[in-house]
């Protein structure tokens, strides 16, 4: 027995020498080297970016989840440079910079240095700070799709999408800018002016049903969540959608389609006579529009006055935040107007003490500064308070000596609070503006009479 | 006997293994892809003074593996990219090369250097990472794209960054004596952004980040020797009010100045004379 173990590895050499003679001639699967076939593949790609003299226009969605997408225009080069202009801001200056078609987890376009398309992923953007809109600088190549190259992101794979097409322009110099430039002015039609109401409605006519959406659409993110009231087995319901808008030269796509009654929508054109941008698929239609009245008004209201909702205030030193509407900004240039009649004062602010008083009134106090010493004071008035039918109801019943004093120059302040049909009230979450991110809440109130006023701000407590 | 079982036995393996040769298939071409990547004017100096003369590489083009990847950031612009590779070679490897001697960069140093144009944000945390070393072999500087060449103190952050870093990869070829640590022990703190650097210094770290930790501390105190001249940092010192605290400072910077001198026959203070004069001429 032990003969047999001691020689036993001189069986298993002779077995490993015998089996590794085995001549391994099997076919071979590629003709060509594995390096061969990279450079290929890649040669593929590289092939299609310089086959277009004019360039590319691309659109690329960073995650649509959470952000909208923008427009850009590329023209790659030979020698490993690209130039670009995009419609992300208005800095629309074509900049070259570096590319390569590389493989990384598959054929890669990978845009190695600064240009355009890495605004996206800039984590100082203002009120996006530490992510920006959460883009790349590589992208995947996916192949064709409807006559597209369509590349996606491996960190958001099923949120991001970048779709190159031919511009077909003649001068890629001059026209590219154009485009950005039309398409950057398109992002300002769907924004409420200072006379248009904020009331942004999404409105589905499919035959003789018509659903209107509350838009809920955020400038900053250039994305939208879309809630309507649909009957589910008897009940009426809020349903949710949710896509990022990118905007082109006549109207805006969203990403991912609205599926919605049996169709889907995605491209809309806008329409400068109605100010709305509109989507025709099938017969049916999808219109972005404004409206005098919110399509779904919530009852965030009945909170008012309770814990969490009693002291509310609005200065201009907490930051801008565009839920404040331009007609309420230009209100507070006219309130401004109105007090250099009094003097150096300007508007800072308001206060709502919204938990009702003995005599069941509540208190807004205005705060006006002086601007030669910088102190301010506040302009008191008192309201009685209602809420029915999802608004606030507010009539103003008395003021103190300082609200007497600055009562003129304040009318049209006034005039919103007192709004006659009512206050619009909508919780929207933590506060942010440019300056500033808070944990307290956030409200808006829009004024019923004139819908173009809506003010931002956060709860105290 | 046994030895020749064992002869025989290597003779079989021997006529085994060439009989498994047919030497019908002659060594070919190499299937690695070797062709030269495009390398633009950029490229081609930082070949020269970087690669060429101290085999180090400056990385700039963005690949998404060269940082963390689940942080949002972007590669520099190419104009970005020259001004600060000649910052770090007439303010960093220059002086080292001055006084430790030709040969001390090319042996001591990280052997990449990666640039990102943007902030990089900490997440859950109000701060940004300026710069990142690894295991002593490559260095990561970040938003190169915001330093501002007209302003010294801009110009200064990044040479901070390099001369931390770099102190880090001297620490790890010679250890820092123990004894350091125990200066003034008792304010390290993993929450030293809380403090501003005046506070610090108080307390005796040269500066709030010099207060995380003991290694940390050492390298502060390297950077911030490297980046000030000596009027410039006595003057820091001399203005702190708590006297304990400026004398801890003090006897950390003899205990800098020793192990330069000991373990790297390095003075201090005539390299920070020289890193002081070439980062004032930086200056645009």
């Amino acid at each position: 027995m032990k003969k047999i173990y001691k020689h036993s590895w001189l069986i298993c050499l002779t077995l490993f020498l015998t089996v590794s003679c085995n001549k391994d001639d099997g076919d071979e699967l590629f003709s060509e080297s594995p390096a061969d076939r990279i450079a290929e593949q890649n040669g593929e790609l590289l092939n299609l970016l310089l086959s277009e003299n004019q360039g590319y226009k691309a659109v690329y969605f960073s995650k649509n989840d959470e952000f909208g997408g923008f427009t850009y225009y590329m023209n790659f080069n030979a020698d490993g440079t690209v130039r670009m202009t995009s419609d992300f801001d208005d800095e629309t200056e074509i900049q070259s910079s570096s590319y390569e078609v590389r493989t990384g987890t598959t054929t890669e376009l990978v845009f190695t240095t600064r240009n355009h398309i890495q605004k996206v992923s800039d984590p100082d953007h203002p009120g996006l700070i530490g992510t920006g809109f959460k883009g790349t600088s590589v992208f995947q190549f996916f192949g064709y799709e409807n006559g597209a190259l369509i590349f996606r992101d491996v960190r958001n794979k099923d949120t991001a999408l970048l779709t190159l097409v031919p511009t077909n322009f003649s001068d890629f110099e001059s026209e590219s800018i154009a485009s950005a430039e039309a398409s950057l002015h398109q992002r300002q039609n769907i924004l409420p002016t200072i006379s248009s109401s904020v009331f942004q409605i999404l409105k589905i006519e499919n035959g003789n049903e018509v659903s209107n959406f509350n838009l809920n659409y955020d400038p900053l993110r250039l994305h939208a969540t879309p809630s309507v009231i649909v009957e589910e087995n008897g009940v009426n319901a809020v349903k949710e959608f949710n896509f990022g808008v990118a905007f082109t030269e006549d109207g805006l796509v969203i990403s991912p389609a609205l599926e919605f009654g049996g169709e889907a929508y995605q491209v809309f054109t806008y329409n400068e006579a109605t100010n709305s941008f509109i989507a025709n698929v099938n017969g049916t239609t999808a219109t972005i529009l404004f409206d005098s009245a919110p399509a779904i008004i919530k009852e965030d209201v009945n909170a008012i006055g309770t814990p969490g909702h009693q002291v509310f205030g609005s200065y201009l030193s907490f930051g801008y935040n565009p839920l404040t509407s331009p007609g309420f900004l230009a209100m507070i240039d006219t309130v401004n107007e109105n007090l250099q009649q009094l003097g150096d004062w300007s508007y800072s602010g308001f206060e709502y003490y919204a938990t009702p008083d003995a005599d069941g009134e509540v208190a807004i106090f205005i705060g006006i500064t002086d601007m030669n010493t910088g102190d301010t004071y506040y302009g008191g008035y008192w309201f009685a308070q209602a809420i029915e039918n999802n608004k606030l109801y507010l009539s103003l019943r008395a003021y103190n000596g300082n609200g007497e004093y600055f009562f003129d120059a304040l009318i049209p302040m006034l005039l919103f609070f007192n709004s006659q049909e009512g206050l619009y009230f909508t919780d929207e979450g933590s506060f942010s503006s440019d300056l500033f991110s808070y944990s307290n809440l956030s409200s808006t109130f829009t004024s019923a009479d004139q819908p173009n006023l809506r003010v931002y701000g956060l709860w105290f407590n | 006997m046994k030895k020749n079982v064992i002869s025989t036995l290597t003779l079989a393996v021997l006529l085994l293994l060439m009989s498994c040769n047919t030497g019908e298939e002659p060594v070919g071409e190499s299937q690695i892809d070797t062709n030269p990547p495009i390398l633009n004017n950029l490229d081609i100096w930082l070949r020269n003074n970087f690669v060429q003369p101290y085999n180090i590489e400056v990385l700039y083009k963005w690949d998404i593996n060269d940082t963390d990847v689940d942080r949002f950031l972007h590669p520099p612009y190419e104009a970005s990219v020259q001004p600060v590779a000649e910052a770090l070679q007439k303010a960093w490897i220059e002086p080292y090369t001055q006084v430790g001697g030709e040969d001390f960069i090319k042996k001591i140093a990280p052997r990449q250097f990666t640039f990102a144009g943007s902030f990089n944000y900490n997440p859950n945390s109000p701060t940004i990472t300026l710069g990142v070393a690894e295991a002593g072999t490559k260095i990561t500087l970040f938003n190169i794209d915001y330093l501002d060449f007209t302003n010294i103190n801009s110009i200064k952050q990044p040479l901070k960054t390099v001369h931390h870093e770099y102190g880090h990869i001297l620490n790890q070829n010679v250890p820092i004596s123990t004894d350091y640590g125990l200066v003034n022990p008792e304010n390290y703190t993993a929450q030293w952004f809380n403090r501003t650097d005046e506070q610090a210094r108080e307390l005796g770290y040269i500066t709030a980040y010099g207060s995380s930790q003991e290694s940390e501390d050492f390298v502060e105190m390297v950077s911030e020797m490297l980046t000030n001249s000596k009027e410039e940092f006595d003057a820091m010192v001399e203005s702190i009010q708590n006297e304990e605290a400026k004398a801890f400072i003090r006897e950390k910077e003899a205990m800098v100045a020793e192990y330069y001198k000991t373990h790297f026959d390095i003075d201090i203070y005539e390299l920070q004379a020289i890193t002081a004069v070439a980062t004032q001429e930086l200056v645009n």
